[in-house]
């Protein structure tokens, strides 16, 4: 399984791709784009900031480093593949434009290996300019089954699908299952999301709002059949333990606060523990999230993920990948989070021999159905 | 313009079949677009929602019965799922359900729809037309943009963009779905023909509730149930949300109303996300209330328009050209 993780710039390659790195991705917030457009409207999934890359000779710059070209910075080195994230749910027609354009002129200036794309019609008009070049499904398309991966491989004629983040192990086995021939991209470390990516219509994070999915709401839960709010002390009881577990379960989604463990590892949403299996059903790549994080948390998240893949190996069995499983809790350095299961990808993949998982459930315990 | 009224389930169906006017006393706008010819049933939103064929064959019967066509709505889906959903199609094609069309908001049912049942009509469902239904836009100004407007994209949607409606065609879909956000839609957001109507696609608007956000990930689903399942998705629900409905208060005020959109400390914003959760058991009246309200039904978010909103997207769908039918939904859609 390679290893994808973000890149914010040139500097940032060697570093990445000799600590483990396989193949890298970022982001492009054209300046162009910006003058035209706005702050609000994104050309991808993060705004304008460390996340993007703001001009084309940026992105030759990294395209050259990523390659280890001859004029590069990595004259040399080992060349890894660089993919650009243009994949916003939608374009105006106008948007589209603008950044065909954009990535008309990458692709002549320094090629990067694929464009991640998740406007079908904008596929369509990027293979219609730059017929040669290579486009991933971004996780925001939502392939949920097999159909829709056949689809988006087939019928979009993406050389890559990236799956959604909360299909567990049983139903990505069920996909490689049936499509055995199509590159199958899963999610690894990092930032994950409450709601299904592509069904998420918000601008996502909002200057002084935040992100949506952690706005601290007042809830009020109603019946439908009296229209009456709950109104009972246990149920209030019951509804108010769901409330703050579920406030807890999306402080994990959002790395809790950017926290790290005792190991500097981060601490957000992890499927670690997931890669054996992921190993064994031929995922082709694992992804690390957070093009905008720092190089040393990215440095970090690519050396857990080696360390795990590695210490499974290829085709390992149940021993081995026990023992990766065992490393990798070791390496996060937080049992008690682990225990809870609230930041894992894959929750079903942690052992109970390995995670002291609860045995009876925390909080008031739903009345029985009479 | 046709008027259409959706039945999520059996249960609004029955009580669809039993109101003498099919509960449109319920939502008194919709009466200037005269008789209803078109019912819409089923569940875009929530696999576990799928309703069992029989209940689609009584909502097929019921649309016959009435001389009405029936587009039956289906969720996003993992595999197992789709199976089922496909064997609900397969249902209604074989009980010749009256004028067919099913909505798709998964490719992989668009996939096998197609494949399996070409004459079936196909229309682009809610959550595949992308566009902005961010609730919290109507409160954003240029301060929260370092100084930019906002932008006029957030009025667009997927249907606007003639490349992705001809990639539609090529897969035979022939119409599309809208919600109009809170923030309104511009003029030609479900697709500008610049007077060629071929190079449109006609479009059904719902109203008066839109989708925000939906995934597989339920908070209501998981009420009562072990930390061990709980916060995944599940692989069975008993479907808690089908008598719950979550009212969420915004920590905000609203902008239109002059109140201080935000917290503010010395000139910066407070990000929402460092708040507690301010959680009660009651909310104020909403008339003495100045923050904005949305809804909750098990894994989905919803808005409301009302009021000058309301008539804002009643206007919106008469003047645009593509828009030829309006959805009513007198219910939270789920």
């Amino acid at each position: 399984m390679q290893i994808l993780t973000p890149v914010a710039g040139p500097e940032e390659v060697e570093p990445l791709v000799s600590s483990g790195a396989d193949e890298l991705y970022a982001g492009i917030f054209p300046d162009s784009w910006y003058e035209r457009f706005g702050r609000g409207a994104w050309p991808n999934r993060r705004g304008p900031g460390p996340a993007n890359l703001r001009t084309v000779d940026q992105v030759v710059s990294l395209q050259r480093a990523a390659h280890a070209t001859e004029d590069g910075p990595r004259a040399g080195g080992r060349s890894v593949p660089l993919y650009l994230a243009v994949n916003a749910p939608f374009y105006t027609d106008e948007q589209a434009a603008h950044l065909l354009d954009v990535l008309a002129e990458v692709h002549a200036a320094a090629p990067v290996d694929a464009f991640i794309v998740t406007d079908p019609g904008f596929m369509a008009l990027l293979r219609e300019r730059v017929p040669e070049a290579a486009i991933f499904a971004s996780t925001v398309t939502v392939a949920l089954n097999s159909e829709a991966v056949r689809f988006l491989a087939e019928d979009l004629e993406c050389s890559r699908v990236i799956l959604s983040r909360h299909l567990d192990l049983r139903e990505i086995r069920t996909i490689r299952d049936t499509v055995p021939d199509v590159d199958l991209e899963v999610f690894l470390l990092n930032d994950n999301c409450y709601f299904e990516e592509g069904f998420c219509s918000t601008t996502h994070t909002m200057p002084g709002f935040g992100v949506y999915c952690m706005t601290p709401w007042e809830i009020e839960v109603r019946r439908d059949h009296d229209g009456a709010p709950i109104s009972g002390p246990e149920e209030r009881a019951r509804w108010d333990f769901l409330i703050d577990e579920h406030r807890e379960f999306i402080r994990h989604l959002g790395n809790r606060g950017h926290g790290a463990g005792p190991t500097k590892m981060p601490l957000g949403p992890c499927g670690l523990c997931g890669i054996p299996e992921l190993m064994d059903l031929g995922i082709h790549s694992g992804k690390i999230v957070g093009r905008e994080a720092s190089l040393f948390r990215k440095l970090r998240s690519v050396q857990a993920v080696r360390y795990v893949r590695d210490s499974y190996g290829e085709g390992g069995g149940r021993e081995a990948a026990t023992e990766a499983k065992r490393r990798a809790i070791e390496l996060r350095g937080d049992p008690a989070g682990c225990a809870a299961g609230y930041s894992c990808y894959y929750r079903p993949a942690r052992q109970r021999d390995l995670v002291p998982l609860p045995t009876r459930p925390r909080g008031p315990r739903r009345p029985r159905r009479r | 313009m046709i008027l259409c009224v959706h039945a999520p389930d059996r249960r609004r169906l029955e009580l669809l079949r039993d109101a003498d006017d099919l509960r449109l006393g319920e939502t008194p706008w919709a009466q200037e677009f005269g008789e209803v010819k078109r019912l819409y049933f089923g569940v875009g939103f929530c696999q576990h929602l799928l309703s069992p064929a029989e209940d689609a064959i009584a909502a097929a019967e019921l649309a016959a019965e009435r001389g009405w066509g029936l587009t039956y709505i289906t969720s996003y889906v993992t595999d197992a799922f789709l199976t089922k959903t496909m064997d609900v199609v397969a249902a209604l094609v074989a009980a010749q359900a009256p004028d067919l069309e099913v909505v798709v908001d998964d490719w992989g049912v668009l996939r096998r729809v197609r494949g399996e049942h070409p004459t079936v009509r196909l229309v682009l469902g809610r959550g595949l037309n992308r566009m902005v239904r961010d609730p919290r836009v109507p409160d954003v100004g240029p301060e929260h943009l370092g100084g930019d407007e906002v932008p006029t994209s957030w009025g667009g949607s997927s249907l606007g963009s003639a490349a992705f409606r001809a990639l539609l065609r090529r897969f035979g879909v022939k119409r599309g779905e809208a919600d109009v956000p809170l923030q309104g839609l511009t003029a030609g957001a479900t697709g500008d023909t610049g007077g060629a109507p071929a190079e449109g696609m006609a479009t059904a608007v719902h109203l008066p509730y839109g989708m925000v956000a939906s995934g597989r990930i339920c908070m209501v689903s998981a009420y009562g149930k072990p930390p061990s399942t709980r916060f995944v998705p599940p692989l069975a629900c008993d479907a808690p949300c089908r008598d719950t409905t979550l009212t969420l208060r915004a920590p905000w005020s609203r902008r239109d109303e002059g109140a201080e959109a935000l917290p503010v400390s010395e000139g910066a914003f407070i990000p929402l996300t460092k708040l507690l959760n301010r959680r009660r058991n009651a909310l104020p009246e909403p008339k003495d209330d100045a923050a904005p309200r949305f809804l909750q039904k098990g894994n989905t978010h919803f808005y409301e328009l009302d009021g000058d909103r309301l008539d804002a997207a009643l206007a919106w769908a008469k003047a645009e050209p593509t828009v030829d039918r309006v959805v009513v939904e007198v219910d939270l859609p789920m």
